[in-house]
């Protein structure tokens, strides 16, 4: 009996997995390359402010987000504090991370594709993994969005947030 | 020394061979054992919420294919049986925080609290205890406090850096002040679910010298430098293939 609720278990357990296998992940990239130019720069560009305007705390500042990260450059336990507090509030919140009410969905996407857009590049920066952790969990999260083959507008920054991935482990771990 | 302890479960291997070796320890007196009961959907809620599928596969390790007490070779009671022979208050709880739990300790005031697992525990249960509250940490403090941090040592390739850590709780994760520190160097060849039973077998001995220690006025506790360590989140399963044991 006990063995069988443990096959219906891990059964169930594969069922609700929502981490992407490389595989998987390599045909979803090659379906969708085309759509990484332009428009994702873009998208970039606009997202530092979405970001400040969520009141997410690590960003509660009056400054550009970006300008807060430059202004960072001359005091780096300022730039680590805020990249430590960053990686704590995803790990934390995990799938409400960056969530304030009334954010249309979209922003939400783009929000939390930019952050791990950030904490890979940070991880590839200062060479630590916990950031390309934090970072592949929340592509893994962003998945199940795009899979259905449905063309969000944030779709090509989640393509540039895997890219960015696959860069970080290609060039930190193998 | 008026001691009590918190398991995790009521099976847990840990909790049973601390109990068991404590009942037997000259001038330690254990006032109370408090067990989480295994079903509760707040607990489930919690846990799901950190740990994804990965609790789903720690129920079926842990509570459908672990072996029961009794077909054990050690032969190790139950803790409830444990209990009932030393005639030691037993109580089963959602939560370790639960007000009963909150209620029975401060009438019972014992000196130790030991905690064997069993998620996070607030101020108002660490404020109890006139020494403390004990955890064993399955990393070397202050680096590595957290989450999956046998395997993060080896992805770093610190393997010199896997241990066990008996500290005091405070209300940070892993950030209270280190009694002991147990440094488990790598075998050759050993894989990382045999490192991890090794490294559990370890654990109740470490807890009972600490407590040891402690009775005699033996054992000091010294501060830990935060800014001497990172603290690490569940390892992804991507990370986790890249491992080198």
């Amino acid at each position: 009996m006990r063995r069988l609720l443990a096959f219906t278990l891990s059964l169930f357990e594969r069922w609700l997995d929502d981490t992407i296998d490389p595989a998987k992940l390599r045909s979803f990239m090659k379906k969708n390359i085309d759509l990484i130019p332009a428009q994702s720069v873009q998208l970039l560009l606009s997202i530092d402010t979405i970001l400040i305007e969520s009141g997410f705390e690590f960003l509660k500042s009056d400054v550009q987000f970006s300008s807060a990260l430059s202004c960072c450059k001359s005091n780096p336990s300022c730039l680590i504090e805020k990249m430590e507090a960053l990686l704590r509030h995803v790990e934390v919140r995990r799938k409400t991370c960056f969530k304030a009410t009334g954010m249309a969905s979209s922003q939400l996407w783009c929000m939390r594709h930019r952050a791990a857009i950030m904490l890979c590049s940070y991880c590839r920066q200062v060479k630590d993994l916990r950031f390309l952790n934090t970072s592949l969990k929340l592509n893994d999260w962003a998945y199940p969005r795009y899979r259905s083959g449905s063309h969000h507008k944030d779709l090509p920054l989640y393509i540039t947030a895997l890219q960015e991935q696959e860069t970080a482990i290609q060039e930190l771990l193998s | 020394m008026n001691v009590a302890l918190l398991a995790p479960i009521a099976t847990s291997h840990y909790s049973r061979q601390l109990l068991k070796s404590l009942s037997l320890e000259p001038g330690i007196s254990i006032c109370t054992v408090i067990v989480r009961s295994p079903f509760s959907i707040n607990r489930f809620r919690a846990e799901y919420r950190r740990d994804g599928v990965r609790l789903l596969r720690k129920i079926r390790e842990k509570l459908l294919l672990s072996e029961q007490p009794s077909t054990e070779p050690t032969s190790i009671p139950g803790l409830k049986e444990l209990c009932l022979e030393h005639k030691i208050p037993y109580l089963v709880v959602s939560d370790h925080n639960h007000p009963r739990a909150e209620q029975l300790l401060k009438k019972l005031q014992p000196d130790l609290i030991l905690f064997t697992g069993g998620g996070l525990i607030r101020k108002v249960i660490l404020n109890i205890p006139s020494i403390g509250v004990l955890n064993c940490h399955s990393g070397i403090l202050p680096a590595y406090r957290g989450m999956d941090v046998v395997e993060w040592a080896l992805l770093e390739g610190l393997s010199n850096h896997i241990g066990l850590t008996l500290h005091m709780m405070d209300s940070g994760i892993d950030s209270g002040p280190i009694l002991l520190t147990r440094h488990v160097p790598l075998q050759y060849q050993e894989k990382l679910p045999e490192l991890r039973k090794r490294m559990e077998e370890m654990l109740p001995n470490l807890m009972l010298e600490a407590v040891r220690g402690l009775s005699e006025g033996k054992l000091t506790a010294r501060t830990q430098t935060i800014t001497h360590g990172k603290q690490y989140f569940v390892m992804h399963p991507r990370l986790k293939s890249k491992i080198k044991i």
